[in-house]
């Protein structure tokens, strides 16, 4: 099951430093300094773990760690 | 055996600061910098058709090897998916007579994207050996100015205009060892022109590089019994700084060997590959390198090249 921790390890895996417990769930991935390719390698990432495809269309939905854990719940 | 025997290239002296450029489009020095990998992309000038920029490669080649004369070229090829005009007549007929060439020569386009360079390679030496020829140019010459559209932040940040000559010999300094291809044509309308203009889905052409190539370069290596250790230099196409380094890190601790080297190219489409070669192929350090290129198809195709110290003594 995909889990905040889950998803700031593969941010961090881009060469962020986020913290999980400090990382809030609604603040924008832009926010976060993940910027346009960091998040296609995090959404790549997340869909080979939970292998559930995005399409494109979905993409513009995910802005934060929340949405993205409601999308794959 | 027909191999590499030697590379030059022309690198357009107009360059577009992309620093400057992203600022225009709100993206930082460092997403430049970090992500996208190049601070400069040359671009032809307006008035450049690709076979004048595959002319000065070409010439680039004759002054850097004394001993090729126009009289020994029996093909020329040119990779390219933006010929001159509109595609017809072939750019590469129009290349031999700006260049002077015999009229017996043989000359054709590869419209092939990224991937061109490696396919090109085993196209031309085949092509060479079941013709009973000795000497070919591989000609890449692919400049996305013509098509990339100036306000798209997505594809103006990217490509960079460059073109490439590789000489095929029965002498060559590197041998084309074995091969592997790819295609995914269900991606096809992910990177294409559409009314003149380049229009990429930026996530899909990442998702597709970062979940294929590095399978792809494992399954060549297996399947030559070879691990990624015994590769000295891992030279992929220079698409974008992130997407080397998503392939990359599937490598461990290899990931230094891994060129990443478009800070003043760009993406160079077919040329990428081998404007790397050239800098890096001929100082007799390396033994064994992995070539792949990957990109518009969708097309994959990587190989490995084997240095021949005694095609270095003859060059």
């Amino acid at each position: 099951m995909l889990t905040k921790e889950k998803i700031v390890e593969i941010i961090n895996g881009c060469g962020l430093s986020l913290d999980h417990q400090e990382t809030s769930q609604d603040v924008t991935f832009k926010s976060l300094g993940v910027d346009s390719l960091d998040f296609f390698n995090v959404l790549e990432e997340i869909e080979e773990i939970t292998g559930k495809k995005v399409p494109d269309g979905d993409v513009a939905k995910l802005t934060n760690i929340k949405e993205l854990l409601e999308y794959f719940s | 055996m027909i191999g590499i025997k030697a590379i030059a290239s022309y690198l357009p002296n107009r360059v577009i600061d992309n620093i400057a450029q992203a600022k225009m489009f709100g993206e930082s020095e460092e997403f430049i910098k970090n992500k996208i990998g190049a601070v400069r992309l040359p671009r032809k000038d307006d008035d450049q058709e690709t076979s004048d920029i595959a002319t000065l490669a070409v010439q680039a080649l004759f002054k850097k090897c004394q001993n090729l004369k126009k009289s020994n070229v029996d093909a020329i090829v040119v990779v390219t998916q933006n010929p001159d005009g509109e595609g017809l007549p072939h750019t590469a007929a129009i290349l031999q007579d700006k260049l002077g060439l015999p009229v017996t020569v043989a000359a054709f386009d590869v419209s092939l994207g990224c991937s061109g360079y490696v396919y090109g390679l085993f196209l031309l030496k085949g092509f060479l050996e079941a013709s009973g020829l000795e000497n070919g140019i591989l000609v890449t010459a692919d400049p996305y100015s013509k098509i990339v559209d100036s306000n798209d932040r997505l594809t103006s940040l990217l490509f960079g205009d460059a073109s490439t000559a590789t000489w095929l010999s029965k002498t060559p300094v590197w041998s084309l060892d074995a091969v592997l291809y790819g295609t995914d044509g269900s991606g096809s309308e992910y990177l294409k022109v559409d009314e003149g203009r380049l229009q990429m889905n930026g996530r899909q052409i990442f998702n597709f590089a970062a979940h294929n190539v590095a399978p792809h370069i494992k399954k060549l290596l297996e399947s030559e019994s070879l691990s990624p250790e015994d590769i000295d230099l891992f030279c992929l196409h220079q698409g974008s700084a992130a997407i080397l380094d998503a392939i990359s890190k599937h490598f461990g601790n290899l990931t230094n060997r891994f060129v990443k080297e478009m800070k003043n190219t760009g993406n160079t489409v077919s040329s990428s590959i081998p404007l790397i070669l050239e800098n890096r192929g001929f100082d007799g350090k390396l033994n064994r390198i992995l070539i792949s290129g990957f990109g518009v198809g969708l097309s994959m195709a990587s190989a490995i090249i084997v240095r021949n110290i005694q095609g270095e003594r003859l060059c």
